[in-house]
């Protein structure tokens, strides 16, 4: 066991016993990968709000039945894209049209007027927020969590409570579509 | 296959052989070049960072649901402090 892992697992045990201090650590040390995986999914920072909330009060309700018998960081991630697809089921249901922050960076990413390499930082980045948010919610989650997050394809499976196979169908799809939207940026040798 | 092969999953024998078939494709080529380049970019985005005004809420809501969850005596302790 590494010392972040002994570090966290030592944070566990003494917010299991009530120190809401070692909460607090454990949360500060986990928001910002549990935020960006709900912004990713869901392209506004009002819903990755709620998402981050109820991710960390599902923790924090579930603590004392939390054996450490999986990492954090996955039962994070698990329960992050578990309030991530409700969301984006609600919003099928109600068939809103998705809210996509940056929409004018997006639009002034007019692939017959720049290359990739001339945008900005922030509109390359908006650019590939918003074609990750035109993929199905499942293939979207696949590229977030193996590409963005860096998560092995075995763990990411078992994430999405799917099979291995599964999972790389998903990725392999998701990969695909957005090789395809961003050719006009990239297929130039 | 080819997005296997990009995770370095896929067989040996597999990937030698994709490896001389992309020599001789030029169509091929381009199709697993940007392939890399999509992944490549997806990687390069990083961790969003938390809004101060979201991370504030956070620890509000959570500090919330800590006191419901307090024995009766306990609570009004912590909402008297």
């Amino acid at each position: 066991m590494d010392s972040a892992s002994v570090n966290e697992a030592l944070l566990i045990q003494s917010a299991r016993k009530g120190d809401y201090g070692a909460f607090e650590k454990l949360v500060r040390l986990n928001q910002a990968r549990v935020y960006s995986l709900a912004f990713r999914m869901l392209g506004n920072a009002e819903d990755a709000e709620d998402v981050l909330q109820e991710t960390f009060l599902a923790l924090f309700r579930s603590l004392k039945n939390f054996r450490g018998g999986s990492k954090l960081s996955t039962y994070l991630h698990r329960t992050a894209v578990n309030f991530c697809m409700i969301k984006l089921r609600q919003r099928k249901r109600r068939r809103e049209r998705q809210h996509v922050e940056l929409e004018q960076a997006a639009e002034s990413s007019d692939p017959r007027a720049f290359s990739l390499e001339n945008l900005l930082e922030s509109e390359k980045k908006a650019l590939l927020n918003r074609l990750l948010l035109e993929l199905g919610m499942e293939e979207r989650a696949a590229v977030v969590l193996s590409d963005i997050e860096d998560i092995p394809n075995a763990e990411a499976s078992r994430i999405m409570g799917i099979t291995l196979p599964a999972f790389k169908s998903r990725l392999r799809r998701g990969r695909e579509k957005l090789r395809k939207k961003l050719l006009p940026y990239i297929g130039k040798p | 296959m080819l997005s296997d092969q990009l995770d370095r999953q896929g067989r040996s024998r597999l990937c030698r052989r994709i490896e001389e078939h992309l020599r001789e494709c030029p169509k091929c080529r381009m199709y697993v070049d940007t392939l890399r380049k999509t992944v490549v970019l997806y990687r390069s985005l990083g961790e969003e960072s938390v809004p101060a005004a979201i991370e504030k809420r956070l620890f509000k809501t959570i500090r919330l649901a800590e006191i419901e969850m307090k024995p009766m005596v306990k609570r009004r302790k912590a909402c008297l402090s």
